[in-house]
């Protein structure tokens, strides 16, 4: 039972029908996190902008870029705003992990589990062209759950750098003061490992992909049609439907 | 009049020439003669009438010494540049005159003279008394220094004319300068490589710091401090330190500095102008026990934990292992990572495809 999902976090409305279409569309975002997503990705794609000409000062982009928002000085600005967004954001979405935790609406799902070792060997195999499918995965496969965790470590190690790189002298108070080299080393390493994994392999897999190029839409409709979650999340489907007709059963 | 003088000679004396070009007082000249080192000053001008109107003359001279490429070898200075900056000339002061109103016996013979016996005549313009009142000194005494700086330096007296004739105006300036490192290299211990006035300030086109085409600007120190501090056989000579420039265009500094920023550090803000001295010295700005006060002039609360967090040392095995571990950890981290992603991506893209064209396949044979 461990990897039911709670009804809170896959289909509050359960499966609905979409007028048009005439098929069946399952919520696999709800609103509140499609806007989480939104101020996650407004501000980091902000940043890694913005972080770049000092990353790459040598740079004739870096250079018109600074100069076409008014001077360095005024990126750095920047900068600092996104960052602050950044840091709301994560502080909201912790937050908002506890909360649900409390109000016992919490969620297994994102845990990694044995399952995901097997299914992400079965995956590999699956590459390889040993297999013949993908493992079918539940609401969130090996890839996406490593994505989350990378995400999360990501956050704060580009948080902790940059908190003590704004404010050097303050940190030097309490810390060692080799800290300062390590995290201007760190911060501009980690962003640029960051920025690669989003839009290589984040961007891979919501864009490229061929089962869903050119844009996975489930960011902005949060929905996923019963083909789709077929295809993507099997395991999943079977489960909601399971419970569809358990409650049916009950309602008769 | 004239010494017979091989080539080298000949060339120096054109070089020490031009390099005072219109920075030299009628005083000079006097204290030269006094020396025994210098022969009295310009032939009579109608004894030489080779300049008859400025332009053709100063067209006449240009047309060797307006190329960039005219370098030649001198005592010291393997390089030496001859070239007039004509950009620079006609935008000084002195751009209504032309060569020979200063380079008083330099005419086409001229070329010949030794360096010592070359005079740049300051007179009429810049009369004796004037100069004085404004230097403080009488002339005696800024004879007696003269005198004194071309017994101990050494130098070509390009130099140290250079240095006195910014005296007579500047001389808080140059007596900071004397005590510094550059200036008890070059005046104590007497060596023409290192820098006086003119090698940071330029010599034609004096501008002031805040002109953005002064090589004192902000955003040119760097340029015009490395291109002493990066030279490999004068870090050698004089013991500087190494990669300076390096870990500077590393730094922040250098970094905001290299996108155009002006509220940035660079290397007069943390070492001082003048008054440079080795860190080991206890009156050099980065010293340890003033560099916390000198961060603390833009990082407010800066203490010496901070100031240490900054320094010349690259990112390299020999001067910071951990840095330089943390930094490849990250690279290879990166490198993997992207092989990752490249790999896995191709290999879904290849199998979606297979699949695909098999499942197609498999479609049209039940079709048919």
């Amino acid at each position: 039972m461990s990897d039911v999902p709670t009804a809170a976090l896959v289909s509050e409305s359960g499966p609905t029908v979409d007028a048009q279409a005439r098929v069946r569309v399952y919520e696999r975002f709800n609103l509140h996190h499609r806007i989480q997503h939104f101020f996650m990705a407004f501000p980091f794609t902000m940043l890694i902008i913005t972080g770049w000409p000092l990353r790459f000062p040598e740079l004739v982009v870096s250079k018109i870029g600074c100069s076409l928002v008014g001077g360095v000085e005024v990126v750095g600005i920047l900068h600092r705003i996104f960052g602050v967004m950044l840091v709301g954001v994560s502080i909201y979405h912790a937050v908002y992990l506890v909360v649900m935790f409390l109000r016992g609406q919490r969620s297994v799902a994102m845990l990694p589990s044995f399952t995901d070792a097997k299914e992400a060997w079965g995956d590999i195999l699956y590459f390889l062209g040993v297999r013949d499918k993908r493992p079918r995965f539940s609401r969130y496969n090996w890839i996406e759950k490593v994505e989350y965790y990378a995400v999360i470590w990501g956050t704060v190690v580009m948080i902790l750098s940059g908190i003590i790189i704004w404010i050097p002298q303050i940190a030097t108070k309490y810390l060692p003061s080799w800290v300062v080299p390590a995290s201007v080393i760190v911060h501009g390493y980690e962003a640029l490992l960051a920025g690669l994994a989003i839009f290589l392999w984040h961007f891979y897999w919501v864009h490229l992909h061929p089962s869903v190029y050119p844009m996975s839409m489930v960011w902005l409709t949060g929905k996923l049609t019963e083909e789709e979650m077929e295809h993507h999340h099997p395991r999943e489907l079977e489960m909601l439907k399971e419970r569809e007709r358990k409650s049916a059963e009950k309602k008769r | 009049m004239m010494k017979k003088s091989s080539n080298s000679w000949m060339v120096r004396g054109l070089a020490a020439a031009l390099a005072v070009l219109g920075l030299v007082g009628g005083l000079t000249a006097r204290a030269q003669d006094e020396t025994g080192a210098a022969q009295p000053a310009a032939e009579p001008a109608d004894s030489a009438p080779r300049f008859v109107e400025k332009q053709s003359a100063m067209e006449t001279c240009l047309l060797c010494h307006g190329k960039y490429n005219l370098i030649i070898r001198i005592e010291g200075d393997p390089r030496h540049s001859l070239w007039l900056d004509q950009t620079s000339f006609y935008k000084s002061a002195h751009s209504s005159l032309h060569c020979s109103e200063c380079h008083t016996n330099i005419d086409q013979d001229g070329h010949r003279l030794a360096p010592a016996d070359v005079v740049v005549q300051c007179a009429p313009c810049h009369d004796e008394a004037q100069i004085t009142a404004e230097g403080g000194k009488t002339p005696d005494e800024i004879e007696e220094d003269f005198k004194h700086m071309l017994e101990v330096t050494g130098f070509s007296t390009v130099k140290t004319v250079t240095l006195q004739a910014c005296f007579q105006c500047h001389p808080d300036e140059y007596y900071e300068y004397r005590d510094s490192a550059h200036g008890a290299s070059a005046m104590k211990a007497g060596y023409s490589d290192a820098p006086t006035c003119i090698d940071c300030h330029g010599s034609h086109s004096i501008l002031p710091s805040d002109d953005e085409r002064s090589p004192t600007n902000i955003l040119n120190i760097p340029v015009t401090c490395l291109r002493c501090h990066d030279e490999k056989a004068l870090q050698a000579r004089a013991g500087l330190e190494r990669n300076v420039g390096e870990s500077f265009k590393e730094s922040f500094h250098g970094r905001r500095g290299e996108l155009g920023g002006t509220q940035v550090a660079v290397c007069s803000n943390c070492h001082g102008t003048h008054a440079i001295y080795p860190s080991s010295d206890p009156r050099s700005k980065v010293n340890k026990t003033r560099i916390a006060r000198t961060c603390g002039e833009c990082h407010e609360g800066a203490q010496l934990n901070f100031a240490s967090a900054f320094t010349h040392k690259t990112v390299s095995p020999r001067e910071q292992l951990g840095l330089y571990i943390l930094k490849q950890i990250y690279k290879w981290v990166i490198f993997l990572l992207i092989a990752q992603f490249v790999v896995f991506a191709a290999l879904d893209i290849f199998q979606t495809f297979r699949h695909r064209r098999r499942d197609n396949h498999a479609k049209d044979s039940a079709n048919v």
